[in-house]
């Protein structure tokens, strides 16, 4: 009788857990690029996903979509396709979490929008693209002393700074849109920055200038603008080169080249033939 | 007052008979080695002439040597920034045709030859490449058979002289030559000790001799470049420069270094000079005209008690101050000032000084006869057979007054031993010369002594070595004596 009360006790408790975690899970991990009901974000739209789909397919794909993609499956294949094969990073948890996860989607209902519904960074102005990249640089400090974006990503349109621990940042902007990038940066779905922001998360502010600076690198990704810094670089480069070559040649010359007596063994070779 | 000690030299040009004798007993004891082949630490140049290497004098093109800069000096070829610009590439450094590459001979192909119509000979091999090569120039090619004209007339020495005096030295040069033999100079302000960036050269506290700690060497060298008398060599063998040390382990026992032991003409002197090293700054930076003069007055009397006082409590030894006080060349320098500075000029204040030969003309060719009479037995100084210019630019830094009046006591000496031994001279003649140059007969007596009758202990008065007595507090020299020798040893490895 004892056990079967440990076991039911048990499994509500695991229930219950899984209910009162799940919204949460969802936010950790999944609300930076899905919404659901919201329309399309980086990921498509999961309102309804557990009424299209086996939820077995749908729990093996979550933990690992590239594999899924890679075994040739055509529904993920397609998936991948349509959102440019930009894969969805593997689910690190356990099952029930995971369970969780699927419960929480399953119980909000509704139905999926192919809508970009996407107007977060409509109102951003200059001033915040330039105190974004203040962030980005770390020439501000974040209020929360977060480590400034730097230190592990790059954008390539300053002159190539910054850190290559990360992904570069070029084109994050269409591959995330504002929602996305918004939800990365408050609740970043990996595991390193999850580990590095968990302490000092970003305010609202400083999320959205640093959204509106990354939409700014990617829209001048797109526009051409980084060939403006990368062809004076290669000319400025090629040139000092050249000019460092000629000086250090004039150098060359000033240095005693041949023997102080070298006329006259000139001479005496010379004769000798 | 900062009084210490330094092993000083005296040659005495009249007396060098140009055999090379010194030549040979250095490099059979010390440059006898890979890599050192070519290096002559002690050689003798035959003047008017180029030299070893070639036009070492020129340092327009050498870059040696020191230059006056405000109240100070500094290097004429490098300063801190330029060292470290050229620490890869010395720009001004000899060639190896400056020196010569050296060469054996293949004497295996007289004895090896297969039978043929001609004599087998036996190749000129370079020691450098160990192929068959065309000898192109030597360590003493002015003397050998390099054709003088054409290396005379490179001398650099001939610059302030007259076209006239120019021209009568081409007559001449068939004619008249001297020999001038050249070692380390030991300079107080050596200029290869200041060029060094690894600070591997060094002037020994208790004799003065300028050595290179072979450890150190990180052959940069710089010490090549500076030197002005390029008397530091680079062996190429094993990547340290060299230079002469003076025969230090010689001298440490009491020896005369091997090339004034063996010098045939018996022109060597040395001895202790005692030096107040507070002075060396404002006499190597003085002006051109005061260098020689100057130099002389750095140099103090052994025999003066303040001097000696000064000296002990500087830690200068009791047995080297007697030694100072026979010290040939202390007389030879101080007492009759009758040896100069080889090219003070470049302001390193060398310690060989030498007694500049009086080559006077006693006979001349005048429409076409041998004409051998004059006024007297020798003609004037101002006759001598090279031109007072040339003397100055060697010896006095282009000052003719002052090579004038070294001459003139070095012609006083030969009249009056005239006088006296064969006695066919007028009494005032000698009187007169004593008069110009305030010499007397004894001191007269007493150069014509130490300049044709010394005795070994006259000519090389070495203070004792209490360096060796101090390695025998702490070890037992027995144990190594015999087994140490000239080498390295710590074998420098290329990392």
């Amino acid at each position: 009788m004892q056990r079967v009360t440990i076991f039911f006790t048990f499994c509500f408790l695991v229930l219950y857990v899984g209910a009162q975690d799940g919204a949460d899970l969802y936010k950790r991990n999944c609300a930076a690029c899905h919404s659901i009901g919201g329309g399309r974000l980086v990921g498509p739209d999961l309102a309804g996903i557990t009424k299209r789909t086996d939820k077995a397919w749908l729990t093996k794909f979550i933990k690992n979509s590239a594999d899924v993609i890679k075994s040739g499956d055509p529904a993920a294949v397609a998936i991948g396709k349509e959102y440019n094969n930009l894969l969805m990073p593997p689910f690190v948890g356990t099952d029930s979490e995971l369970s969780a996860i699927i419960m929480y989607i399953d119980s909000k209902g509704g139905s999926a929008s192919s809508a970009v519904a996407d107007t977060f960074l409509n109102s951003a102005t200059f001033d915040n693209i330039v105190r974004g990249k203040a962030l980005f640089a770390g020439n501000s400090p974040f209020k929360n002393a977060g480590t400034p974006c730097i230190t592990c990503h790059a954008v390539h349109n300053d002159g190539g700074v910054g850190g290559t621990l990360a992904k570069g940042l070029n084109l994050s902007y269409f591959m995330l849109k504002g929602q996305g990038l918004k939800a990365m940066l408050q609740s970043p779905p990996f595991p390193a920055m999850a580990n590095a922001y968990g302490n000092h998360p970003l305010n609202e502010q400083e999320v959205y200038d640093l959204a509106a600076y990354l939409k700014s690198v990617s829209q001048d990704m797109v526009d051409g603008k980084t060939d403006r810094a990368t062809v004076p670089f290669l000319v400025l480069g090629i040139g000092g080169w050249c000019i460092s070559v000629l000086i250090l040649l004039g150098l060359w010359r000033l240095r005693k080249r041949s023997s102080v007596n070298h006329d006259i063994f000139a001479r005496q070779l010379a004769t000798e033939k | 007052m900062d009084i210490r000690s330094q092993i000083a030299m005296v040659f005495h040009l009249d007396k060098c008979i140009g055999c090379h004798t010194c030549s040979i007993a250095c490099k059979n004891i010390w440059t006898d080695r890979k890599g050192a082949e070519y290096m002559w630490w002690n050689n003798v140049e035959t003047k008017p002439g180029t030299g070893y290497p070639n036009k070492w004098e020129d340092q327009s093109v050498y870059k040696g040597g020191w230059i006056k800069s405000g109240d100070s000096v500094q290097l004429k070829g490098m300063d801190r920034k330029s060292t470290m610009a050229n620490l890869f590439h010395n720009p001004h450094m000899p060639l190896m045709d400056d020196y010569y590459e050296p060469w054996t001979y293949d004497y295996a192909n007289l004895f090896e030859a297969p039978a043929g119509d001609d004599q087998p000979t036996a190749r000129p091999i370079s020691l450098v490449t160990g192929e068959p090569m065309d000898i192109k120039t030597g360590p003493n090619w002015d003397d050998d058979l390099g054709g003088s004209p054409d290396y005379a007339r490179q001398d650099v020495n001939m610059h302030d002289l007259t076209p006239a005096e120019r021209e009568a030295m081409f007559q001449l040069e068939r004619m008249t030559m001297f020999y001038l033999p050249r070692i380390c100079n030991h300079c107080l302000n050596a200029a290869c000790v200041a060029a060094c960036p690894s600070g591997a050269i060094y002037k020994r506290g208790e004799d003065g001799i300028v050595l290179i700690n072979q450890n150190k060497c990180r052959s940069w060298r710089m010490c090549v470049t500076a030197c002005p008398y390029k008397k530091s060599y680079y062996n190429w063998n094993n990547g340290k420069s060299e230079k002469c040390l003076l025969c230090y382990p010689r001298l440490e026992t009491g020896q005369a270094p091997a090339c004034m032991h063996t010098c045939v003409g018996r022109i060597r002197y040395l001895g202790v000079l005692l030096y107040d090293a507070d002075r060396i700054k404002e006499i190597a930076s003085c002006d051109e005209k005061e260098l020689v003069a100057k130099q002389m007055d750095i140099y103090l009397d052994p025999f003066d008690e303040l001097v000696q006082q000064a000296a002990r409590e500087n830690g200068v030894a009791d047995s080297t101050l007697e030694s100072a006080s026979k010290s040939p060349v202390w007389k030879f320098v101080k007492e009759w000032g009758i040896a100069l500075p080889l090219h003070p000029e470049y302001r390193t204040m060398p310690n060989l000084f030498y007694v500049p030969p009086l080559l006077p003309a006693i006979a001349d060719t005048s429409g076409g006869t041998y004409e051998t009479t004059s006024a007297s037995l020798w003609g004037g100084i101002e006759s001598s057979r090279v031109p007072m210019q040339y003397m100055a630019n060697l010896f006095t830094a282009g000052d003719t007054m002052k090579i004038r009046e070294v001459l003139k006591k070095l012609m006083a000496v030969r009249i009056h031993r005239r006088g006296v031994t064969v006695g066919d001279l007028n009494e005032d003649e000698c009187k007169q010369a004593f008069a110009e140059t305030g010499l007397d007969a004894d001191m007269a007596d007493a150069i014509f002594r130490l300049t044709s009758l010394p005795k070994f202990n006259e000519r090389f008065v070495i203070p004792d070595a209490h360096r060796e007595e101090a390695t025998e507090l702490l070890e037992n020299t027995a144990d190594i004596k015999g087994n140490t020798g000239f080498g390295t040893i710590n074998t420098p490895q290329r990392i």
